[in-house]
């Protein structure tokens, strides 16, 4: 099944570009079909039907209701991306 | 597509961030690689979403904002004469840079390599330490060759 994954960072420029980008390449990894949208924290309520995670890379205080959220920033600094890959793929194969 | 511009000045003094941000900003307008929006959009953007990277042992800080107030992709990178500091991208807490990095992206697609390339290698301890204690003109010829010209 296609999994959807909301990457948001504060402005989709640097940073979610860069997660994004390691979700894509973890996904494939993976073998999961992947529906990714990139977009700035204030629009994450306009693409949120049916997400399966959302990952951001900036600080947020938000939920949205019990979507799982992962912090992205591993990603861009590498302190901790094992761990998180391996949370973002238990969310998705769960 | 433009080809990015590196810059980068050492030994300034900075009394705060916002101080860094608008020297930064001001000097992009004035080579004409940023709008006059520009500032008050990295400010703002700072203090909405902070870009101070904890990596393992050490800090930078990316000071960037929206594609739309950029006129031609750049690298600007400052060694302060002191570190200066900034909030946490990913936490409510400060980190003291060194090393400012601000980025003018103009199409994040485009430069996808170069940000990959960028984080890659400043994740790598021994980069880093080489920019912030090389020579100017070795740096940017590393940095030229080592990102952008990948």
């Amino acid at each position: 099944m296609k999994k959807k994954i909301i990457v948001a960072c504060g402005g989709a420029v640097a940073t979610s570009t860069l997660a994004a980008e390691e979700i894509k390449e973890l996904c494939q990894e993976n073998s999961i079909d992947l529906d990714l949208v990139q977009c700035r924290i204030n629009e994450i309520n306009t693409f949120i039907d049916d997400v399966d995670l959302i990952c951001t890379t900036a600080r947020m205080d938000q939920t949205f209701g019990n979507i799982p959220i992962v912090h992205g920033m591993p990603f861009v600094s590498g302190v901790g991306i094992e761990q998180l890959k391996d949370k973002i793929l238990s969310i998705l194969k769960g | 597509m433009n080809e990015c511009q590196f810059l980068l000045e050492d030994n300034i003094k900075f009394k705060d961030e916002r101080d860094a941000l608008t020297y930064i900003s001001e000097q992009l307008q004035q080579k004409n690689i940023v709008k006059k929006s520009h500032l008050k959009a990295l400010i703002e953007r700072e203090a909405l979403f902070p870009t101070g990277i904890a990596l393992d042992g050490y800090a930078v800080a990316i000071p960037h904002c929206e594609a739309e107030h950029a006129i031609s992709p750049a690298i600007y990178i400052i060694r302060p004469q002191s570190p200066v500091v900034f909030n946490r991208a990913d936490e409510d807490s400060t980190v003291e840079v060194s090393l400012i990095i601000s980025l003018v992206v103009t199409s994040p697609e485009d430069q996808l390599n170069l940000l990959k390339a960028l984080f890659s290698n400043l994740q790598n301890k021994e980069f880093y330490h080489f920019l912030i204690s090389a020579e100017a003109n070795e740096v940017a010829e590393h940095f030229k060759k080592v990102i952008i010209n990948q």
